[in-house]
């Protein structure tokens, strides 16, 4: 059985001094969480990591819709000096189609002023159950992705994708409906990886405007 | 017979949290925000209380009026009201350990300060709580947006419209402590 708590004689000027010290852990751990009290939720960290240039993913291995192994941003020459990056399901009724139809538009604007892919469109799929290639090229076919300039593809494997979520701060969440909601919308990553812009669905023109300096080859 | 039952639910409560060493149940409470914030906390501070009360020492040294008990424990509610922290805990397994930990820690520590704190400290400690929680709350049900990544709108209106409530009911269990300070002076200063 339990015994009655022993009492200590507290001192008042310890207690204070402990409090004084939980107090002080308080802020520094505040602070260190919102970024010196300037972001209190997980997408202004995001966007403030973004500003700092701090967010950089690694290079995903990625299956095509077309069945072939895709790796984006690498050193490559020829490479794409930008890209243009979103996540979906294919099975999405909503915004994945419309942000589809976005990526139809920007593809457009590209081919018209480009010969090569100097700045890349690739929609990712995080949906690896359903998202086979059949479904990818389904996708692709529907929205007249053409394999080249925008290229839509999954992760090959879990971990994959895990580390290109976590790696650009994507978190993705079942919305009950056998769906799935996320944060951001389009991503523009430099040939290195490194997140320069996130531009919300409505922004295709902005997003595409910020894409085309990074593709400039440099003097 | 009736000592046992209750030291045997005494035991049990002190125990539950190694029942979110158990991956799926904690998932299941974390999934949603609103048992994340109403189910899980309390649940670890209640567990930390219990376990603290039956503690032969602890910081009393440190806890004159329990004045360490309310600041830790208002420290930590605080923090874990920030919505970026609850997506840390979710994405991170050592911020993860350290808010169970710190939960489990400052229902021990609140455990031992209630019965030295005079009714005073009581009042404040759980006026303050309850405003927190109530403007916290507020503010989550009238944001569009969401405010957790991890967390759906619904999600974050059920849980700002039980934080209102958690603030009333702490609202209301201040003004019963303010209406009956002498039975409380005499149980509660040393």
């Amino acid at each position: 059985m339990g015994s009655a708590p022993r009492r200590t004689s507290p001192h008042l000027g310890a207690t204070l001094a402990a409090c004084a010290i939980t107090l002080a852990a308080l802020l520094a751990a505040a602070h260190g969480l919102t970024r010196g009290f300037k972001a209190w939720t997980y997408d202004e960290r995001r966007a403030l990591d973004l500003q700092h240039g701090s967010i950089v993913a690694r290079p995903p291995a990625l299956l095509s819709s077309r069945g072939e192994l895709h790796q984006p941003w690498s050193d490559a020459p020829g490479s794409p000096r930008a890209y243009l990056v979103d996540f979906v399901y294919t099975s999405c009724p909503g915004v994945c189609q419309v942000l589809g139809g976005e990526f139809a538009r920007m593809q457009a604007a590209l081919q018209e002023v480009q010969a090569g892919p100097s700045v890349a469109l690739l929609s990712v799929s995080f949906d690896l159950e359903r998202d086979d290639r059949a479904a990818l090229a389904a996708y692709a076919r529907l929205h007249r992705a053409d394999g080249t300039q925008w290229i839509v593809a999954v992760p090959r494997s879990p971990d994959d994708l895990d580390r290109l979520l976590r790696d650009l701060q994507v978190v993705v969440v079942p919305d009950g409906s056998g769906g799935f909601v996320h944060n951001g919308a389009i991503h523009l990553l430099d040939a290195q990886g490194r997140l320069r812009g996130l531009f919300a669905y409505d922004e295709w023109r902005e997003a595409l405007a910020a894409a085309r300096p990074l593709a400039e080859p440099p003097p | 017979m009736s000592t046992a039952w209750a030291a045997a639910a005494r035991r049990f409560v002190e125990g539950a949290p190694l029942l979110l060493l158990f991956d799926p149940l904690r998932q299941a409470l974390e999934g949603r925000m609103l048992l994340h914030m109403m189910v899980e906390f309390p649940w670890l501070m209640v567990a930390g209380w219990c376990f603290g009360t039956r503690l032969r020492r602890g910081a009393d040294a440190f806890d004159a009026h329990g004045l360490l008990g309310i600041t830790v424990a208002s420290a930590v509610a605080a923090f874990w009201m920030i919505p970026a922290a609850l997506d840390a805990s979710l994405l991170s397994t050592p911020v993860q350990v350290v808010k169970l930990a710190v939960w489990w820690l400052a229902g021990i520590l609140l455990g031992r300060s209630w019965p030295r704190m005079p009714v005073e400290t009581k009042v404040f400690f759980l006026g303050n709580l309850a405003w927190m929680a109530a403007t916290v709350g507020l503010l989550y049900q009238s944001t569009e947006r969401r405010l957790c990544a991890n967390y759906l709108s619904d999600d974050q209106q059920l849980a700002g419209g039980a934080l209102v409530m958690l603030g009333v009911l702490l609202g209301g269990l201040a003004v019963v402590f303010m209406l009956r300070p002498s039975k409380e002076r005499e149980a509660g200063i040393e």
